[in-house]
């Protein structure tokens, strides 16, 4: 990479840490939220832009780029259920889950999991399932800066995998400064830019859309079919089915989209926030796929698949403009694993540490023990990527696949189905998880031409109504959850203008107080 | 005789007038109409702390209120108070043990710095009892159903309509 | 269309077509969330 790269890069980060500097020696009350007081809200576009910034990470870049230059536009595929996969999930289950997470008190998802169905074992299971596969997740995010970081610095990947490993780890140790809301959207502002511009670079070189699709054509026919390179998909529906409902329904199983739901402040802030969310995916979901498949044509002599967008900006773009794209990327990549790490550290911590080995622990204890957790992920994430770095591609799809079959139908359920019970709960989740992970692990995918995705839905769906239909009798939903569940009885002639207004941090608030009135409360 | 009580409330920015006026404005026809008001209680904590961040350690004080009725915990932003003589307003009682309360604040507090900051580090945080405090809700009546008004943010919620 | 076979260009436009679509749905519908709600509740 040139110097003026190297030079922009540099620049970047000094931007952004200056900006974090200074929001951070700003007064103290300013960086707070209040949730019961405050009911601050943040606008729907920089809330949208946030949102979008942290699905910006190393699978974006490497993983979906890899594959369109791979299997040409079969990669879209996965794009057509990413398009919509946020807004399904709000529709679905986002209004819901937020007010019965409310009305149950459930800080995090996983605890949100052991309060709708009770039992230990939920916790347990729901807890590991993550930690073990986040801990992939992060796998792809390491593999992702250390090649993005060999690329730019032009150091060997071993050095450079150890330096990305390094700054993640100290960023989530020390943490502070990155952490603020300026520098997300400065980030994301920059990768937006940086995205299109890549785009109309690459179509500009090619001559625009429709002669770059016939070149293409005449290079290899199969690679613009929906059945990709050499037709090996063709007719493979199952497989299809997997990779629409991936990134359209596999979110469910992310602690990171699920917590989201539970931060809703409103009706209306979450349709504004989902409109614009969904703006975004329309534009920048299938850019990365589609610069992949370009790259075929702009590198032909490509050998690492995954490098294909990290080498189409340095050969398209000013050396300044890849400088800067290139530093947001790696930015959002280390944002990306700081945030698994935190989580997966949070879960190790409060949901097994805590609630199963040492209910007395201390904050301090607690901090060790995420520390320790993070420290073994980053360690053990480094020995894999080092030795037999897996593509982002297939680490992403599979850890999405097994969370998502694992997490589906106890999400959903949670709040639609009021039958649904912990054995079906805690059946659904062993059998989703197991059915996906065996599936791709036996090879099963190619024999029976199905994708774990949606073997592993199948499943689990089913086990969770089986299971809960068989056990109705030995353990039935308690009433104190029923009660969370139906919290909004019959409220008379409300104008939908006002419904849309409800702010669902009062929630509990106001069942106390419908409760306090009917009994006749207290007076004086 | 009616005893009279006095107690620490939340200065509210929403009166009951304007409470009515917002949600007058969104039901058209419908008649609104202020039936009382509630007070809610919350156990106030006064936390602070030293958290380490990359350049150094920043000092942060925050207010912790723990819902005296279900004991969940959140941190807020800066707000004033009044003792106020009331008499003839449902009051809430608080149901939550003040050493219960004081555990819910470190571990709302700790919780918040931690997912605010983003980071896994140890830092103390010290808490300080500032005694129960209430919050004044706006009950309106709205035709067969009832709406609650948050007098210090406005914000509303529906109130089950069992007791109507 | 744009150099693509039929099958492609209908992934490449249809699905975007498709939640342009339940987005407007949704956006519709969801006016009364909080009535469906109601009316779920009841029923079960």
């Amino acid at each position: 990479m040139s110097g003026t790269v190297i030079l922009f890069l540099v620049l970047y980060y000094v931007v952004v840490l200056g900006i974090g500097y200074w929001a951070l020696r700003r007064g103290a009350g300013k960086d707070l939220e209040g949730y019961l007081l405050g009911g601050r809200q943040v606008g729907p576009i920089t809330t949208a832009l946030t949102m979008q910034s942290t699905a910006m990470s190393g699978y974006m870049f490497l993983g979906a780029g890899g594959l369109g230059f791979a299997q040409g536009y079969w990669a879209l595929w996965y794009a057509a259920g990413d398009i919509g996969g946020g807004l399904l999930n709000l529709s679905v289950i986002g209004r819901r889950m937020r007010k019965l997470s409310q009305m149950m008190g459930a800080l995090t998802a996983i605890e949100y999991l052991e309060k709708r169905y009770p039992s230990p074992a939920i916790r347990l299971v729901a807890g590991t399932l993550t930690i073990f596969l986040l801990g992939f997740y992060v796998l792809a995010q390491l593999i992702a800066g250390g090649k993005g970081m060999a690329l730019v610095t032009g150091i060997s990947y071993p050095l450079a995998l150890a330096i990305a490993v390094g700054i993640i780890l100290i960023y989530t140790f020390m943490g502070g400064y990155l952490a603020v809301a300026y520098t997300d959207f400065f980030q994301s502002l920059v990768m937006l830019v940086g995205v299109m511009w890549i785009m109309i670079a690459a179509l500009s070189e090619l001559g625009g859309f429709t002669a770059a699709n016939v070149a293409i054509g005449e290079l290899d026919p199969t690679l613009l079919s929906v059945w990709g390179r050499g037709l090996g998909f063709e007719g493979q529906w199952g497989v299809v089915a997997g990779a629409l409902l991936i990134f359209s329904v596999g979110y469910m199983g992310w602690p990171h989209v699920v917590t989201r739901h539970m931060a809703m402040s409103s009706p209306a802030t979450a349709r504004r926030a989902g409109f614009w969310a969904t703006i975004w995916s329309l534009f920048f979901v299938p850019a990365p796929y589609l610069v992949g498949i370009f790259a075929i044509l702009i590198l032909p002599g490509l050998d690492d698949p995954e490098m294909a967008i990290f080498q189409v900006a340095e050969q398209l773009l000013p050396a300044a403009v890849t400088g800067l794209v290139m530093a947001a990327i790696m930015a959002a990549i280390m944002s990306t694993a700081d945030s698994l790490l935190l989580q997966t550290g949070s879960i190790a911590s409060r949901d097994i540490y805590e609630r199963f080995i040492n209910p007395r622990a201390s904050e301090r204890q607690m901090v060790m023990v995420s520390r320790g957790l993070v420290l073994a992920v980053a360690l053990v994430g480094y020995a894999i990527a080092l030795v037999e770095p897996p593509t982002v591609f297939s680490i992403v799809i599979f850890a999405t696949s097994v969370l998502g079959s694992a997490f589906l139908p106890a999400y959903v359920c949670a709040v639609w189905w009021k039958k649904a019970n912990t054995p079906g709960a805690l059946a659904s989740m062993i059998v989703g998880a197991s059915v996906a992970f065996i599936w791709q692990y036996a090879g099963l995918v190619e024999t029976t031409q199905m994708h774990p995705m949606l073997t592993g839905v199948m499943s689990s769906t089913i086990t969770m109504i089986v299971v809960s239909l068989a056990t109705q009798k030995i353990s039935p939903v308690p009433r104190h959850v029923l009660d969370a569940m139906n919290v909004s009885a019959a409220v008379g002639p409300i104008p939908a203008r006002y419904l849309d207004a409800t702010e669902f941090g009062l929630a509990n608030e106001a069942a106390a107080i419908a409760n306090g009135l009917e009994e006749g409360g207290q007076n004086g | 005789m009616v005893k009279e009580k006095l107690l620490t409330v939340i200065r509210e920015q929403v009166d009951s007038a304007t409470a009515l006026q917002n949600i007058a404005g969104m039901t058209g026809g419908v008649s609104v109409v202020v039936e009382r008001s509630v007070l809610y209680p919350y156990i106030r904590f006064t936390a602070s702390c030293s958290v380490p961040t990359m350049i150094g350690r920043k000092a942060i004080s925050v207010d912790c209120l723990v819902d005296g009725i279900n004991g969940l915990g959140a941190t807020a932003d800066p707000f004033s108070t009044e003792r106020t003589v009331i008499c003839d307003e449902v009051r809430l009682q608080s149901k939550i043990t003040n050493e219960a309360a004081q555990r819910i604040a470190q571990r709302t507090v700790t919780h918040q710095l931690g997912r605010q900051f983003r980071m896994i580090a140890p830092f103390d945080v010290q808490l300080e009892a500032a005694g129960t405090i209430y919050k004044r809700f706006w009950i309106i009546r709205i035709g067969g159903g009832r709406i609650m008004t948050d007098s210090v943010t406005g914000n509303m919620h529906t109130l089950s309509a069992t007791a109507a | 269309m744009f150099g693509l076979p039929l099958e492609t260009t209908l992934l490449v436009f249809g699905f975007p077509l498709f939640w342009v679509l339940y987005l407007i749905g949704f956006l519709v519908v969801s006016r009364g969330w909080d009535k469906d709600t109601t009316k779920e509740d009841d029923a079960s």
